[in-house]
């Protein structure tokens, strides 16, 4: 079960602050989709909003073809988990059994399991759990919701890596049996980027791009190679990052090639390779690219 | 378009939570536990004070009778703003934590109804079996502890009105933060100072006696204490409705 997103022309506002201006996107069903923007981009707000946790200033948001805001139905079904959690200042148990009580497709079984992954303290209290484990709190809570639109908003941010890629495995485990909307948002982008099937790009407050992350990888290569090889292959290319590694250069470059280029590259020993999206979102938010 | 797809069949919660609900009295009756264990403690010590002194001139519980109102106006403020969060992102709308809170506050208020009752009785058999006079010095609909309807009555209405005002004190907190919440107290402790003032306001409390006020018969005492209740109570459901999910100290 999953719901569908539509926003149009969504606007918020805090004050004389502006978060999100004219944003309109549509989230398909049962899609992962990765949020991407920096810090202020509007991230936080658009999901907020989405989830009914605030209203928009004006515009308009439908989550499976109503308004969220108060609606019982949407919003049991939505489930927003924001980076340390909206616990009440329970023990764990009592923060599953709070979340057991609101969400109609709670999974207590996944949620053990879960909890026994994350060698969760089922009887401490939140305020005494590090960082570390009120993420995981907060990443149990979201699975184990089965929401049919689940949002996590940097909510694994303060996992450790061991943590976070059995959040990933998790996560795909449980969307491969339960396919639902799910919507992360992060800055770790070298490590989710695979899990992602689309990808919204938001800055200043707009949207930038919603695309397929396969489409938005194409939209450059990166060529590894001898240095010199390399250099003599992409001039005249636009070149949008360099690692080198001894005397071996990987450039990234956006745009299509060149006729001919990929041919050239084999020739000259070099090796073509999709984009990282982290290189590409550095890339399509840097200040000279905006606007 | 979005709207053309069909509704998924996501069960709704009630309007009233039920286990929401038994936390909220839970947390209540603790915290009650030791208000009145304090209550207590203190009409033990006026009453050993008084009789090594100037003696017993008048009802220690009906001198002490304001005091459980101001714990419930506490305990009812508490309530509006401490779950709410966790509430609405766990998926409750506003609603239904605005109608669980009330099914809490009226709990409350009966509970405390009936333990004034109770002790107005106890007092009446221990001020009957010495001798005391059970003279009652403050404002009430009645005269004297032993008219269990009107102490039971004026008692459940008042603290209704001011638990609900509690709540509707808390939601304007929950709707405009901490500062917004303190500035909006213009609006939201009105109804709960009209509740107060209507009891207080009469000619059997000092100051009513002070400012010649005779204040209302014990029917239309109960009909202002029971619309004072709704005014709060709509007013906590209209703030609650635009209250962001956010801690209080972050909302601008």
């Amino acid at each position: 079960m999953s719901f569908a997103v539509e926003v149009r022309d969504l606007s918020v506002r805090y004050g004389r602050s502006t978060a999100l201006e004219g944003v309109s996107l549509r989230l398909e069903p049962g899609v992962i989709y990765g949020l991407l923007g920096r810090n202020g981009a509007g991230k936080t707000s658009l999901l907020s909003t989405i989830a009914a946790f605030q209203r928009a200033s004006s515009g308009t948001v439908l989550v499976d073809g109503e308004d969220p805001y108060e609606n019982a139905r949407v919003m049991a079904g939505t489930c927003l988990v924001r980076e340390g959690g909206d616990f009440p200042e329970e023990r764990v148990k009592g923060v599953l059994d709070f979340a057991a009580r609101l969400r109609p497709l709670w999974d207590a079984e996944l949620a053990a399991r879960l909890v026994d992954r994350f060698e969760l303290p089922l009887d401490k209290k939140v305020t005494q759990l590090s960082r570390g484990k009120r993420s995981a709190l907060g990443v149990v809570v979201g699975l184990a919701s089965r929401a049919p639109l689940t949002m996590f908003d940097e909510a694994y941010l303060g996992l450790d890596a061991p943590s976070r890629y059995a959040f990933y495995e998790a996560l795909l485990e449980d969307y491969a049996e339960h396919p639902r909307t799910i919507v992360l948002s992060s800055h770790l982008i070298e490590e989710v980027e695979r899990l992602f099937e689309r990808v919204i790009i938001l800055d200043k407050g707009a949207v930038l791009l919603e695309e397929e992350a396969e489409s938005l990888r194409s939209r450059g290569r990166t060529v590894t190679g001898p240095q010199e090889v390399v250099e003599d292959f992409v001039a005249g290319m636009r070149v949008v990052g360099r690692a080198q590694l001894g005397r071996t250069l990987q450039a990234t470059v956006v745009g299509d090639l060149p006729p001919g280029a990929e041919q050239r590259a084999a020739e000259a020993g070099l090796e073509l390779g999709s984009v990282p999206l982290q290189d590409l979102f550095v890339h399509l938010t840097s200040k000279g690219e905006r606007g | 378009m979005t709207t053309a797809l069909s509704r998924h069949p996501v069960a709704a919660p009630t309007e009233v939570d039920r286990r929401l609900l038994a936390r909220l009295v839970r947390w209540t009756a603790f915290a009650s536990m030791w208000a009145w264990g304090g209550i207590t403690l203190v009409a033990w010590g006026v009453t050993r004070s008084n009789l090594g002194t100037m003696g017993i001139t008048e009802s220690v519980i009906g001198s002490m009778s304001m005091t459980p109102r101001n714990f419930i106006i506490g305990f009812a403020i508490t309530l509006a703003v401490g779950w709410f969060l966790p509430h609405v992102a766990t998926g409750g709308t506003r609603r239904s934590y605005v109608s669980t809170t009330t099914v809490a506050v009226v709990l409350m208020a009966a509970a405390y109804a009936v333990l004034l009752a109770a002790a107005f009785r106890i007092e009446a058999a221990l001020y009957a079996a010495n001798g005391w006079p059970a003279v009652i010095n403050t404002g009430h609909v009645f005269t004297s502890g032993e008219q269990v309807g009107l102490v039971l009555a004026e008692s459940f209405t008042l603290n209704l009105a001011l638990g609900l005002g509690g709540v509707a004190i808390g939601s304007g907190y929950r709707r405009w933060g901490g500062w917004g919440g303190t500035y909006a107290l213009a609006v939201t402790a009105l109804p709960a100072l009209a509740a107060t003032a209507v009891i207080e306001l009469r000619a059997s409390s000092g100051l009513g006696e002070a400012l010649g006020v005779t204040g209302l018969d014990a029917p239309a005492t109960f009909a202002v204490l029971a619309v004072l209740a709704l005014a709060s109570l709509a007013m906590a459901f209209r703030l609650a409705h635009g209250a962001p999910a956010r801690p209080v100290g972050a909302i601008r």
